[in-house]
């Protein structure tokens, strides 16, 4: 039979009704069609391949800004931590699908990201966030809208001991830091004075004043104390002012890039210390390979590293380093640890949920977070009554021959050299 | 008496090198009006070209300079050919338009050359080590300061001992009248942007060295670019330096007396004085004078 | 037998400008020969500067064309009509005011043709220029330094050294003494027996009627008389303009 318009379908096929009622027909179809669609799209998120729902998690950190190497570092973590759930099969055969914003190292556009991804995207969890600037507002709005955040890099004590935030936890602790290194600069370095420079940043000005009064409590001075916007380009009047102040050590409360300039500019200056330590900056595969020689001999800490590892998990660690590599076709390194374990931390405490058959609720994954205890390859994880890590604890680390040697605490010491001849210059 | 010295030492490697940074784009506003939010993005492409010369290619340092200022100046031509489309009124339109080109070209260079921070030359020695009275002048403040000077010097003398850097300051100064006079200011545009990528060239590779770059660096670069010009006018080489010095000087005595997170208030407070002061700038005339 | 007229220099054909949609000049024609003072005059805000500003390419006008020295120069910009010989000066001084005297000249000497002098000959230049103009004592001098007249002077200097065949004096004379005015208007006529035409603004008539061979009164935008100067200035039209009573 002859199709008079080749590509439509015959005559035949169409109902015999009259023109007005058939436009209306078609109106009326094709508006529950487009309704149809509509409702699928919506929806379709919210299901995943085999129609289980999704668990939405959501992470906030900065990817772009004057952070953006940290924040891509722990962004990593996260990612690594939630595919690996997923490829064993998601959370009681749910894939979780993660939410990921860009706070661009401003603390309002982190607020921002953060009231979307609670209200539009619906998540169940968040995590990530790098210094305290970014991550505190994020923390009040967790309380108020009962959604749990697990910080990656927090160490501001009032986010939890000022006032109780059940919402809140972190992987992180100031003094799972200050306290080693308290007693590493009183045993090992023996100092009797030391110069500390902290940023302008909640976490490293309470670092110093912490620091400041451990030491001081064993009888240690700390002549100078000095603070400095992250970002400075230059420190050498504040090395000068170290040697005006003749002490043994100094202590740089600064980060990576505040560090590479300050190490150069010591080393050019040739001031005579007798260590030069960094908790944050310097314990990185990537500073030592920028600094070459330089580096030699300088201290720093991590919480973890390739070869640096909780005790007993040494296989996970290895497992961690491998799948890492092949996926990002680059080493881990401590904060990109500090982001999966926040994501582990988070999806545990979920999958326990889960398991139950409990609804994936905030108050309900809050108390699964609190009674959460698990060894990760960075630390025994467990929180106290205020979200903080019970047993997170830094080691001190010395560059030597461009690898990173664990030389405090002794139990899990690999190493010492008692002077490098780079510092004696 | 050392110390101040030393002070002097830091405060004036920075501040040539500041001064440096801002004769690009106060050559390029000045004779095109054009107000380049970008010029600290294109300071980090010429870095990152400098390290990657130096990193991958194994190019010494100082060898990579030549490549960036080969290179530079076509992008900020490309740049001025891009801005020639902008309409009027077009000092507030080239401010958008460079305000958006700034974030493009920060994120492509986040895609490109990830987040990490890149340091130039790490290896230390000094110059000048008096182990006596401490002082020290390392040879990226001396490499700093010889560059900055070197530069600042061919452009004043381009400026004043050339016709063609009279014709320059004539567009600077009273850019209708230029015209009248018989200057193609249109060229003198293609021109200035062409000798403000010679200096971004420059100051690229020093930049890397001196401190480190990363994608979101770009913007430090352009504000000390635009405090320096609102300090010492437009297209004025003396007053620029002058500058460039006074803002490195305050720095590095700030650092000394009031700590190091006084540096950028003390610069601030300086040049509101100056405003306030001095409305035209440093070298400023009567308020007749246009630049 | 008739006198053929002097060539044309300056040719405006039905020439209008508008800004903001608002028209500043409406409907121009006219015409400067060789050999010509033309004087501008009109009540202030008659588009006269305006008129100068299209003549030097400085705006273009909306409509019409204009012609200089046989050439279609309505869009041309005005460096390349500099070259073509057309300089002028403008009401209020704009000297490039950090540049001295002898800088400003020599720019006009070096810029103002596309072939300029070598650089000895241009200083020499430069310096008989400001002597014509009585600043030869004031060569070192900032520009921005020197008096309102004294920028004025210079600014002439600057101009006649683009080596113009058609010089646009704008107000030249306003606020001078009439010893002064006197000086202005034997240095015109110094540069027209050199071979240099001449268009003069003149708000006040001090100098136009002193040397204009023929005047065009504007109001409004528009030509309303131009002749003989003691006939334009007599006009009943003219005089209601300056006392604002034209309708």
């Amino acid at each position: 039979m002859e199709i008079a318009n080749p590509g439509c379908r015959s005559a035949k096929s169409w109902p015999r009704v009259n023109s007005g009622r058939l436009q209306l027909s078609f109106r009326r179809s094709g508006l529950l069609q487009i309704i149809l669609v509509l409702f699928v799209i919506m929806f379709a998120g919210s299901v995943g391949a085999g129609g289980k729902e999704v668990i939405r998690l959501g992470e906030i950190n900065p990817l772009t800004g004057h952070l953006a190497q940290h924040g891509q570092e722990i962004h990593q973590g996260v990612v690594y931590a939630v595919e690996e759930v997923n490829a064993q099969g998601g959370i009681q055969g749910r894939p979780v699908k993660l939410c990921s914003r860009d706070d661009q190292s401003r603390p309002e556009i982190a607020l921002n990201q953060a009231q979307e991804l609670i209200f539009r995207e619906k998540i169940a969890g968040l995590v990530g966030g790098y210094v305290d600037s970014l991550v505190a507002p994020v923390s009040e709005l967790a309380a108020r809208y009962q959604v749990p955040y697990v910080a990656s890099a927090s160490l501001q004590q009032a986010l939890t001991r000022q006032r109780r935030n059940p919402y809140f936890f972190r992987v992180s602790r100031l003094d799972g830091i200050v306290e080693p290194l308290s007693r590493f600069i009183d045993e090992k370095l023996k100092a009797r004075r030391v110069a500390i420079l902290h940023i302008a940043t909640p976490g490293s000005t309470e670092f110093a004043a912490s620091l400041r009064d451990n030491l001081s409590k064993v009888g240690i001075a700390v002549p100078l104390l000095e603070k400095c916007r992250a970002g400075s380009r230059d420190f050498s009047t504040f090395l000068l002012k170290v040697k005006q102040a003749g002490v043994d050590i100094l202590v740089s409360g600064g980060f990576y890039p505040d560090n590479l300039i300050l190490v150069r500019q010591w080393r050019e200056m040739r001031l005579p210390l007798k260590a030069l330590v960094a908790p944050w900056g310097v314990a990185y595969q990537s500073f030592i390979s920028t600094l070459g020689r330089a580096s030699e001999g300088l201290l720093g800490m991590c919480a973890w590293n390739p070869g640096i590892t909780w005790p007993g998990t040494e296989a996970a660690s290895c497992r961690f380093v491998q799948g890492f590599r092949q996926r990002f076709g680059q080493e881990p390194n401590t904060t990109t640890m500090h982001g999966y374990t926040s994501a582990r931390a988070l999806l545990l405490a979920l999958a326990q949920l889960a398991s139950r058959a409990e609804p994936l609720t905030g108050p309900a994954l809050s108390q699964a977070l609190r009674k959460l205890e698990v060894v990760l390859p960075m630390e025994h994880l467990k929180f106290d009554e205020y979200g903080d890590p019970l047993y997170y604890r830094q080691v001190v680390v010395q560059i030597q021959q461009g690898r990173m040697v664990v030389v405090y605490p002794p139990e899990r010491a690999k190493g010492w050299l008692p002077t490098a001849p780079s510092l004696a210059e | 008496m050392w110390r101040w010295t030393q002070i002097l030492v830091a405060g004036g490697a920075l501040g040539s090198f500041y001064a440096l940074v801002a004769l690009g784009f106060s050559l390029i506003f000045g004779v095109t009006h054009a107000f380049n939010l970008a010029y600290g993005e294109f300071i980090l492409l010429s870095g990152y070209l400098a390290y990657f010369l130096w990193k991958s290619w194994g190019l010494p340092f100082y060898g990579t300079i030549p490549v960036c200022l080969v290179v530079m100046p076509g992008a900020a031509l490309l740049l001025h050919l891009f801005l020639r489309r902008v309409r009027s009124p077009f000092e507030i339109n080239s401010l958008v338009a460079t305000f958006g080109l700034a974030l493009v070209l920060q994120n492509l260079m986040l895609a490109l050359f990830s987040a990490d921070y890149r340091l130039i030359q790490p290896e230390a020695f000094p110059f000048l080590h008096l182990p006596a009275t401490g002082l020290t002048i390392t040879d990226k403040q001396f490499g700093l300061l010889t560059f900055s000077l070197a530069a600042t010097l061919l452009v004043h003398l381009l400026l004043r001992h050339t016709f063609l850097g009279k014709a320059l300051r004539a567009t600077i100064q009273e850019r209708e009248a230029a015209e009248l006079a018989g200057i193609n200011v249109n060229r003198m545009g293609w021109l200035a942007f062409a000798f403000g990528g010679l200096l971004i060239g420059l100051a690229g590779p020093m930049y890397g060295q001196t401190m480190y770059i990363y994608p979101a660096g770009g913007v430090e670069a352009t504000l000390i670019a635009i405090t320096i010009t609102i300090f010492a006018g437009v297209g004025r080489t003396r007053s620029l330096l002058l500058g460039g010095w006074l803002v490195g000087l305050a720095e590095a005595a700030a650092a000394m007396w009031l700590g190091g997170s006084w540096k950028e208030l003390v610069s601030a407070l300086l040049l509101i004085t100056l405003l306030v002061v001095r409305p035209s700038g440093l070298a400023g005339r009567d308020g007749n004078h246009k630049p | 037998m008739l006198e053929q007229a002097p060539p044309v220099c300056l040719e405006l054909h039905r020439v209008s400008m508008s800004f903001g949609g608002q028209p500043v000049l409406k409907d121009i024609n006219l015409v400067v020969r060789e050999g010509e003072i033309v004087g501008l005059i009109g009540p202030n805000g008659a588009g006269k500067t305006m008129l100068f500003n299209l003549i030097a390419g400085v705006y273009h006008a909306s409509q019409g064309s204009i012609r200089y020295r046989g050439q279609e120069t309505t869009r041309w910009p005005p460096h390349r009509l500099c070259h073509a010989g057309l300089a002028r000066t403008f009401q209020v001084p704009r000297p490039f005011p950090e540049m001295t005297a002898l800088e400003n000249v020599l720019l006009g000497l070096m810029f103002g043709k596309i072939d300029g002098p070598a650089a000895d000959a241009a200083k020499e230049q430069a310096g008989e220029l400001l002597a014509l103009v009585g600043l030869d004592h004031k060569t070192d001098t900032p520009a921005g330094k020197l008096t309102l007249s004294e920028q004025r002077r210079l600014e002439v200097a600057r101009a006649l050294a683009t080596r113009p065949h058609l010089l646009l004096l704008d107000e030249i004379a306003a606020g001078l003494s009439p010893q002064a005015v006197g000086q202005v208007a034997r240095l015109v006529k110094k540069l027209h027996r050199q071979g240099i035409n001449l268009m003069i603004i003149d708000h006040f008539l001090n100098l136009t009627l002193k040397v204009c061979h023929r005047l065009v009164a504007l109001d409004e935008g528009e030509i309303i008389m131009a002749g003989e100067p003691g006939q334009v200035i007599r006009h009943p039209e003219v005089v209601a303009a300056y006392l604002g009573t034209r309708e």
